[in-house]
């Protein structure tokens, strides 16, 4: 009998013991993969190599890293205020009868596939920004660099940045509510007892879930690191350093869903290699995440 | 007469959910004193001294009738046409339990109310209000060496004179306590119990209290509530040693504890 | 005083403001999709889901060999991760406190935010590519089913994990208590049990998967044509939304929102049909 009761758990252990080599197993691929290449090359000069360019048979990350960050860190610079406002509105501020409804329609937002979200960013939003915005900002306030372009076209690091921090917004904005709605009442209390008003409330609140929001946004920065279609059909995918966000760049991810497929050779492996950038990016930031909130469940929200 | 007033409630019903909490409370609180509200549980004190502060407007489907005239400064006001936040600042309210903002600093819990409501400004006069406030509150010889650590890192005890150093913050008038002293140890108890004798220098103290003998100790008046009405008032050492009312003298000496035993008694 | 009153109106009008920025987008790309590619569906709607794609100029064509194709790559991907999440789920909650569980528990977190795109390149390279691949078949439909088999695995045994955690130990113990085997129990007890919440976990995860294309394209490739065998490259309906959306062709670009539409469409029902069963469970336990 007691043979019998232990195998069934060494069976579902296997599985268990799988999912957990997966891991590890990403990692030795992309290494494996990318040997060829670092066999030639040190990862020192591949990821601040300057350019990256098949004729020349020259693989440098650096454009791609840039653009990458660049592209990422803009739409965490438009995602963070709208969902935090977005996100009391939906708990604080609006009926519930409502604001269920609301949270229903944003979460919706994060069932769009992202070649759709592409679709409408090279089909719809892109054209409709180049000539509204982005001939606004190119006529009036091109005296900053990064308004600054040669020839204007609809498909840049602004409009890939927009369209990832939208497709960001409905996960940051649901762990935000999440998180609102652990806040004890004894807190609101007190706050409304010292004669503070609804927002300044809030405010409060918001101090106090403030690592839940940064936990959140940093795993929003890794969906946005690692975002590859839609990025793709919107960024107009030529790689440069150029600070203006009106002109066109490459990320990590639009490089290898560009080219992986057709590409041989010392090219495939320096694509895998940006991959393993790609890698140690999202691990980073998962774990800086994790960090945080493992801190915050050991502290005064225990 | 009227100089010594600090809080007037005429004709005070509450309701919630259509349910009768109070029903028709008047009640006078003098000034400069410790006036103790006591009675059974569910006898609607809490909901009187939330009253007082509009506090109990932030619990769902309330109903308040009746009229509360606060005294700030020289003239009484009405609690209930004054702007709420405004109220909140004159009349300061000490949770039952201790529910400092536990991310904030030590230093901020006290600072954040002035701050936030625009009565100081610059690092150097908030510290040194906050200074002053925990010294009143009698907590600043144990932090002040720590005063930039975390509110949670304090002992319960600390913890409610650190809301009552938060609450004194903001000048009011009037301080509410409710049953401030619930699970403290018997240190912090007579500490805090000390303090609210001491807070009637400056300070009107209305405090909620479920032991009678904690009345005794602390109360100039005492105002014994059951079921949602006003039974007796009065000087304290009267209500306790000559209470006119049955119901008065059955509580205090401990013959009963709940509302169900009353009518049981009396029955 | 009234500067704290304006100041409140102020932040409310903009948390307002917030909202209805977020709402303009995903209304504006369902009325694409609706005008576009709904106008497309009903001219034709049986050619839509059963004809191939028509070479660019020529007029009408459909989705049926990306329907097709999605279908076979979706169902043998569910075939290999499903198993394999609901087992590891089990045994995440059944052996919570083991080490494996634990590490499960950490690695599935950490996979469940990992970009599907890498998840493609180890499999091409493990599997497909000409050079390092096992089968060595270069781009074909097999590979993105296995990337797509990995991706929904740590996703089906989380939440598999998570529905058995809420059976309540009382059950567990009065199973064991009949002297059931461990086997039994789990199989003939507590998987009935919560039976509904496992359908949703598998619901979840496909609804996820539905909508990738990047593990598709760099393991699968592009292609239009009808899907023929597992080791050459099949069309998906993301696939041709990207490639036609990307394309020069207005009777394409039209194509790519009428794609869009059944798409999510498809997303939403398998979504809300999740949600069915999540209702149930609540009632069944």
């Amino acid at each position: 009998m007691v043979t019998i009761k232990k195998s069934i758990f060494i069976f579902l252990g296997s599985f268990a013991l799988f999912l957990v080599l997966m891991l590890p197993f990403y990692f030795f691929g992309e290494l494996y993969g990318a040997s060829e290449f670092f066999s030639k090359f040190s990862f020192l000069d591949f990821i601040l190599g300057p350019e990256w360019s098949l004729p020349e048979q020259r693989y440098g990350a650096l454009q791609a890293i840039y653009g990458t960050l660049i592209v990422a860190g803009l739409a965490l610079l438009i995602t963070t205020p709208i969902s935090i406002t977005a996100a009391v509105a939906i708990s604080e501020f609006i009926p519930e009868w409502f604001s269920e409804r609301l949270g229903t329609l944003i979460d919706m937002i994060a069932t769009i596939p992202s070649v759709v979200v592409g679709l409408w960013g090279i089909l719809s939003l892109g054209p409709f920004l180049s000539n509204t915005l982005y001939k606004f900002l190119v006529e009036n306030l091109s005296f900053l660099p990064i308004f600054q372009t040669t020839t204007l076209t609809a498909y840049n690091k602004l409009t890939a940045a927009l369209i990832l921090g939208y497709m960001i917004t409905p996960f940051v904005v649901s762990v935000i509510k999440e998180n609102l709605r652990l806040v004890p009442i004894e807190i609101k209390e007190a706050a409304y007892a010292l004669g503070l008003t609804k927002w300044e409330t809030v405010r409060i609140m918001l101090s106090y879930i403030k690592p839940g929001i940064f936990a959140a946004l940093m795993l929003a920065l890794g969906r946005a690191v690692a975002e590859a279609v839609a990025v793709s059909m919107v960024i107009g995918n030529t790689c440069s350093f150029s600070i203006s966000l009106l002109d066109p760049a490459c990320t990590l991810t639009t490089l290898i869903i560009n080219n992986f497929v057709e590409a041989t050779g010392t090219e495939a492996a320096a694509l895998i290699g940006l991959g393993l950038v790609l890698f140690m990016i999202s691990i980073l930031l998962v774990l800086v995440s994790r960090l945080i909130y493992s801190k915050l469940l050991g502290g005064y929200m225990k | 007469m009227l100089d010594n007033v600090a809080v007037s409630v005429k004709d005070l019903h509450v309701s919630i959910d259509n349910k009768e909490i109070l029903k028709g409370i008047n009640i006078t609180f003098p000034r400069y004193a410790v006036t103790a509200i006591i009675g059974p549980s569910g006898s609607g004190k809490t909901m009187l001294l939330r009253s007082i502060n509009r506090l109990i407007e932030l619990i769902p489907n309330v109903k308040v009738s009746g009229k509360i005239l606060v005294r700030i400064g020289d003239k009484l006001h009405d609690a209930y046409t004054l702007d709420p936040s405004y109220l909140r600042q004159k009349v300061g309210y000490v949770f039952q339990k201790p529910n400092p903002f536990p991310h904030l600093s030590i230093l901020k819990n006290v600072t954040i109310g002035p701050m936030l409501n625009g009565i100081a400004k610059g690092k150097k006069s908030l510290e040194k209000l906050a200074e002053e406030k925990l010294k009143e509150a009698g907590l600043w010889n144990e932090v002040k060496d720590r005063l930039h650590d975390a509110a949670w890192r304090l002992s319960g005890g600390q913890q409610q004179r650190l809301c009552i150093a938060r609450a004194l913050a903001l000048e009011p008038e009037i301080i509410l306590f409710d049953e401030p002293t619930t699970g403290l140890d018997l240190y912090n108890t007579k500490r805090i119990e000390e303090l609210m004798v001491r807070l009637k220098e400056k300070y009107t103290v209305i405090a909620v209290t479920h032991s009678v003998d904690q009345a005794g100790r602390i109360a100039d008046f005492i105002a014994f509530i059951y079921n949602g009405k006003l039974i007796e008032f009065g000087p304290a050492a009267s209500v306790l040693k000559s209470p006119v009312n049955e119901l008065t003298e059955l509580f205090i000496t401990g013959r009963v504890l709940d509302g169900v035993k009353f009518e049981k008694t009396l029955g | 005083m009234n500067l704290k009153k304006l100041r409140d109106m102020l932040y409310t009008g903009l948390a307002y403001l917030s909202l209805l920025l977020l709402t303009i987008p995903l209304v504006w790309i369902f009325f694409e999709c609706i005008v576009e590619g709904g106008h497309y569906i009903i001219s034709r709607p049986i050619e839509f889901f059963t004809d191939i794609g028509k070479p660019p100029g020529v007029e009408g064509g459909g989705i049926g060999h990306a329907i097709q194709g999605s279908l076979y790559m979706l169902g043998l991907a569910l075939l290999i991760g499903v198993p394999i999440g609901i087992f590891s789920g089990i045994y995440m909650a059944e052996r919570r406190n083991s080490p494996i569980a634990k590490a499960a528990r950490f690695v599935s977190d950490i996979l469940v935010e990992f970009p599907t795109i890498l998840v493609g390149i180890v499999t091409y390279i493990f599997l497909a590519s000409k050079v390092t691949g096992i089968l060595a078949t270069g781009p074909a439909a097999f590979a993105a089913s296995f990337a797509l088999a990995l991706i929904i695995t740590p996703i089906v045994a989380r939440s598999v994990e998570t529905v058995f955690l809420t059976i309540s130990n009382d059950i567990r113990e009065g199973a064991y208590a009949l002297g059931l085997s461990s086997s039994k129990v789990i199989f003939r007890i507590l998987l009935p049990a919560v039976k509904a919440g496992v359908v949703t976990a598998v619901l979840i995860g496909l609804a996820k998967m539905a909508g990738e294309s990047a593990p598709i394209i760099v393991t699968n490739g592009i292609s239009n044509f009808w899907f023929s065998k597992w080791t050459e490259p099949s069309p998906s309906i993301p696939v041709l939304i990207y490639i036609y959306g990307l394309s020069p062709f207005k009777e394409w670009q039209t194509q790519a929102w009428a794609a869009s539409l059944f798409l999510m469409l498809l997303i939403m029902g398998v979504g809300f049909l999740a949600r069915r069963f999540t209702k149930k469970l609540w009632v069944g336990v």
